[in-house]
Order: structure tokens, then C-alpha cells, then sequence
């Protein structure tokens, strides 16, 4: 009971304290903040009205963020945007990036903090307890993001160049293969029509020529050579019918007059883009649609370096998505990638997934949960262990006596075997983890999200 | 009672006050690059993290956009990949020699 009520008066001194002392240090801050209300009133939906963009990489706004878009290469120096959302070049991107660049506001990984004094973590009533093995396999946690199967990736471009007199599907309609896109009128078509039609003539006028020189040749009149010439020229004649109708079936035409054809889906799927325009001459280089069969995606998963020699072709690898809650995806690992990322020392690694009802979209943001194998065992820490900061797990591992350090956890399960929960990722077994007292660490290492602006290592 | 409870109030405050405190006593300006520092100088370095002061995100929270929108950050560890000794325990950031620019 004492020591409860001594956890409780100590939560609210320790922040007031970082508070007060912070507020000081910020108050030319809160001033300028006083002063930018109005302009906070024309924002929405985090849009930076002024320049257009995203206020979050408003680089007018923050000048801060420049460099780390220079250093990426993602910068239009012209107008002093990230070329990726630069409102004057890109202005059909609307200043916003393609992915969720929102913060979680839970501390980095590894986040230390220290108490000045060894008995303080007595007092405060911090206790730990060894992390023991768990009963299931260690899993990889990997960053996942998904992109379309470039084997179901269909760009129709038109078989002879024309002016579009026809578009029969939009972006976000779904076509079946064979289902027409659009009318082109092609005088190139229309002349393979026209030779059409004398070469049938061609072969008319040659067969009858062959039958009367057969008929001559039968009675005695005509020599067996003139037959023979007539039946070459009926062949000649017919195979260039016939490779002329080839030719128009290619294209898409019809047999007929006109010169129209139509471009039709070669496969089934969402046409995704469309550059083709009423009116508009299109030569047969220009992409007109693309069609995605979104019936299975790829997943694209970032294998650290340090984890490649456990996850081979085959591995089964469970994908959960950001966007969609609790909802798994299966699949197992067909390729890895045979080089490495020199930025981020990862290696990529292909999913194969099932996308029933489509909810997989290209771009989504995930997480790979890979089963490891071999010898190394989950860990298992009390359920008090496991705290909880915004979308992110978290748990403290004693690194000496008065010194903790903040865990961003996987938990495997939350069927653990009693009291336990089993950690994928993040504690190791025989490690001390904090079982009480975690909260008041969880709130050092959040000071700055509640206000006392404060760099989260004491 | 009442007795116990302000000795307990009295013990508390002395321990937040020492426990806490340990911010306030660190040298802050030597640790953290200054504010005018120019990126890529010697100065533009937090020693605390050990990263340019420009790129570190566990000081200035409000840059962790522009490395998710360059796609360089590990959801996993909160941290941008270039900088994550996590996933990449050989990773060496170099301090930029004094005088550079």
C-alpha cells in the first residue's frame, strides 16, 4: 500500500518536474506558436495551405528537412521542395507522399534511462525478473512493403498508330481479358484493309485462271506448264491474303473498311493507369493502359544482414499489414534478393500473396513475421512486463542497477502459458526485464510527447 | 499517520529531485551540435546519439517524416535504417573532420 502511494506522488513530480524546467526553455517557442495560429486555421488534413504540401515535410516551413532530402536526392533545388511531393512539379500528387510518414511517438529502440543513484530503483519500486525461454521458435521481424506481382502486370500500348475514337475503360474499372478498351482509327490499318480486299480479288481472278488452264489442259489445248504457272500465281495470291489477314487480326481489325480496330484487355484485372485521351494520336510505343491482376501480390520484405543465414527460399512467413488490423496474410518466401542494400544492409526478400477481395494495395506499409528455426528459442516475460507506447510495444531490460534500457517487443502470443507472454523479438532469454514499476520508465522515455520537449535518454 | 504521510512527501520530492535532475547536469551544449551548426560540419554533431545533429531524429522528432518519405526508416527500432546499429552492428557514422563544410 506504501509503496503504491509512493508511486503514485513520484510519477507526478518526476514529469512536473521535466515539465517546468522545459517550459522555461520553450517559451520563445510557445510564442511563435501564438503567432502562427492563424495559419494553423487553414490547415487541414495536415496540408500546409501556404505551400501546399505536407506539413509534416513542409521544408518552407522547416527548413530543418531540407538537408535530409538533399542527402537523399529527393530535392527539386528549382523550387525548394522534396522532388517527391513538389507541388509545382508533381502537382497531381497534391504535396503528399505515396506512404504514412506519421511517427509513432514511442521511443527508439534501445532508448536509455538512467537514475542518478543505485537505490533510487529500490525506492521507486522497480523490480525485475529473468526473461526465461519460451515454447514457441524465435521469429525475424522484418519491414514489409507490398507491390503488384509484375507477372500479372499487363501495359497495352495500340498495335498500329491512330487517332483514339473510343475509350471504354477507366482507371479503377475492372476488364476481363478480351474486354474492349478502346477504338483507334489507323490509316495503316485501313490500307492493310484495302490490299485485303484486292488481294481476295487477286485470288478470285488467279483460281479462275488456274480452273480454265486445268480445264485447257484436260482437252489438250493448254500446256502443262501454263497450269502450273496459274496454280503458282494462286498461291502467291492466297498467301498474301492471308498474311494480310493475319496482320488485321493482330492489329485487332476487322476484315471490313474503316481502318477502326479495337484495343482490347489481354488479361483480367484493374486497369490502374490510362494516358490515352479522345481525339488523340497514339503511336505503338505509347502506353495506353495498365492492367493489374490484383489476385496475388508481392511482398516485399527487408531481410536484415545479420538474419539472411536463417531464412532460406521456402521459409513460411506470416505478413500482417499497418493499414489492416489483425488481419494475416500467408505465404512463404520464393526469392531472396542476391545482393545487399549498401544504405540499409538489408537483402530483399519475395512473398507471393493471396489477395482475396483486394485488400492488398500496392505501396501498403507491413510487417513480416518469419519463423527463424533452428535452435533459437522465443522468450517469455510476465504480462506486467509488456507496456504499451501509442502502436508500439515495449518493454525494460535492466542493463546495470540504476541504468534500464526501452525494448520495442514482438509478442509471438498472447496465449502464453499462464502469467507469461512469449516475445518473437526484442528480449532475450536470461535478460532482467522490469515487471513493476515499467510505467514510470515508459513515462521518462514519452516526456516528450507529454509536454516536456526533453530528449528521451537521461 | 499525517506524520508518515509528509515524511513520505518530503523522502519523495528529494527523490525525484535527485533522480531526475540527472538532465539538468549534463553538459547539454557539449552533447548536442549547436543550433546554427551548417549540416555536414564539424559542429552538426550530437554526441549524446552520435549521428549529425541535422539527421537525428531522437533529438528533433519532427524530422522522422522526411526519412519515412525517403523510405529510409526501421519501423521495427524507431529509427532511421541508415542509422540503425540494430540491424547493422558494423554501421560506422564518422564525425566529419573539424573545419570541413
Amino acid at each position: 500500500m506504501r509503496r503504491l502511494f509512493i508511486l503514485v506522488m513520484l510519477i507526478p513530480l518526476a514529469v512536473a518536474f521535466g515539465c517546468g524546467k522545459k517550459d522555461a526553455a520553450k517559451a520563445p517557442e510557445s510564442a511563435k506558436q501564438a503567432a502562427a495560429e492563424p495559419k494553423k486555421e487553414n490547415q487541414e488534413a495536415g496540408l500546409c495551405k501556404e505551400h501546399g504540401v505536407l506539413e509534416a515535410l513542409c521544408t518552407k516551413c522547416n527548413p530543418k528537412l531540407a538537408p535530409i532530402f538533399q542527402a537523399k536526392g529527393d530535392w527539386c533545388a528549382e523550387h525548394g521542395f522534396p522532388e517527391s511531393v513538389c507541388p509545382i512539379c508533381h502537382p497531381e500528387r497534391g504535396g503528399k507522399p505515396a506512404m504514412d510518414v506519421a511517427g509513432d511517438d514511442a521511443p527508439p529502440d534501445g532508448t536509455k534511462v538512467i537514475l542518478k543513484g543505485n537505490d533510487i530503483a529500490r525506492l521507486a519500486g522497480i523490480e525485475t525478473t529473468k526473461a526465461v525461454a519460451g515454447r514457441g521458435t524465435a521469429e525475424i521481424i522484418a519491414p514489409v512493403i507490398i507491390s503488384y506481382d509484375a507477372t500479372r502486370v499487363a501495359q497495352v500500348t495500340a498495335r498500329a498508330p491512330g487517332v483514339v475514337k473510343r475509350v471504354s475503360a477507366d482507371i479503377g474499372s475492372w476488364v476481363s481479358a478480351g474486354a474492349p478498351l478502346a477504338v483507334i482509327e489507323s490509316s495503316a490499318v485501313s490500307g492493310d484493309q484495302s490490299r485485303l480486299t484486292a488481294a481476295r480479288s487477286r485470288v478470285q481472278t488467279a483460281e479462275a485462271s488456274y480452273r480454265r488452264e486445268a480445264e485447257l489442259e484436260k482437252k489438250g489445248i493448254s500446256a502443262k506448264k501454263e497450269v502450273q504457272a496459274a496454280q503458282q500465281s494462286l498461291r502467291d495470291a492466297t498467301a498474301e491474303l492471308e498474311s494480310l489477314q493475319a496482320s488485321l487480326r493482330g492489329v485487332g481489325a476487322d476484315n471490313g473498311s474503316g481502318g477502326r480496330y479495337t484495343v482490347k484487355a489481354p488479361v483480367s484485372g484493374v486497369v490502374t493507369q490510362r494516358t490515352v485521351s479522345l481525339d488523340r494520336y497514339v503511336d505503338s510505343q505509347t502506353p495506353l493502359f495498365e492492367i493489374v491482376d490484383t489476385s496475388s501480390m508481392w511482398a516485399e520484405v527487408a531481410l536484415p544482414e545479420a538474419e539472411l543465414g536463417t531464412v532460406k527460399a521456402g521459409t513460411s512467413v506470416v505478413v500482417t499489414m499497418d493499414g489492416l488490423s489483425g488481419r494475416e496474410f500467408r505465404g512463404s518466401i520464393s526469392h531472396i534478393a542476391p545482393m545487399i542494400d549498401p544504405q540499409t544492409r538489408t537483402a530483399k526478400a519475395r512473398v507471393k500473396l493471396a489477395n482475396p477481395g483486394g485488400l492488398l494495395r500496392a505501396n501498403m506499409y507491413g510487417q513480416a513475421r518469419i519463423s527463424a528455426g533452428g535452435s533459437r528459442s522465443s522468450s517469455a516475460v510476465p504480462r506486467g512486463a509488456i507496456q504499451r507506447a501509442k502502436s508500439v510495444k515495449l518493454a525494460f531490460v535492466r542493463l546495470a542497477s540504476n541504468e534500464f534500457e526501452a525494448r520495442r517487443v514482438q509478442v509471438a502470443t498472447n496465449h502464453g502459458s499462464g502469467d507469461l507472454v512469449e516475445i518473437a523479438s526484442g528480449v532475450e532469454v536470461g535478460e532482467e526485464i522490469v515487471v513493476a514499476g515499467s510505467f514510470l520508465l515508459k513515462t521518462e522515455t514519452l516526456k516528450d510527447s507529454i509536454g516536456a520537449g526533453c530528449c528521451p535518454e537521461l | 499517520m499525517r506524520r508518515s504521510i509528509l515524511l513520505s512527501i518530503a523522502l519523495l520530492v528529494s527523490i525525484s529531485v535527485t533522480a531526475f535532475a540527472a538532465e539538468s547536469a549534463k553538459p547539454a551544449k557539449d552533447l548536442h551540435g549547436g543550433k546554427g551548426a551548417k549540416p555536414g560540419s564539424y559542429e552538426d554533431w550530437c554526441s549524446e546519439h552520435g549521428v549529425p545533429e541535422s539527421m537525428d531524429t531522437r533529438c528533433d522528432k519532427s524530422l522522422i517524416p522526411a526519412f519515412k518519405a525517403t523510405g529510409d526508416w526501421d519501423e521495427k527500432h524507431g529509427l532511421p535504417k541508415s542509422q540503425c546499429k540494430k540491424c547493422n552492428p558494423k554501421l560506422k557514422i564518422v564525425r566529419p573532420p573539424k573545419g570541413s563544410k
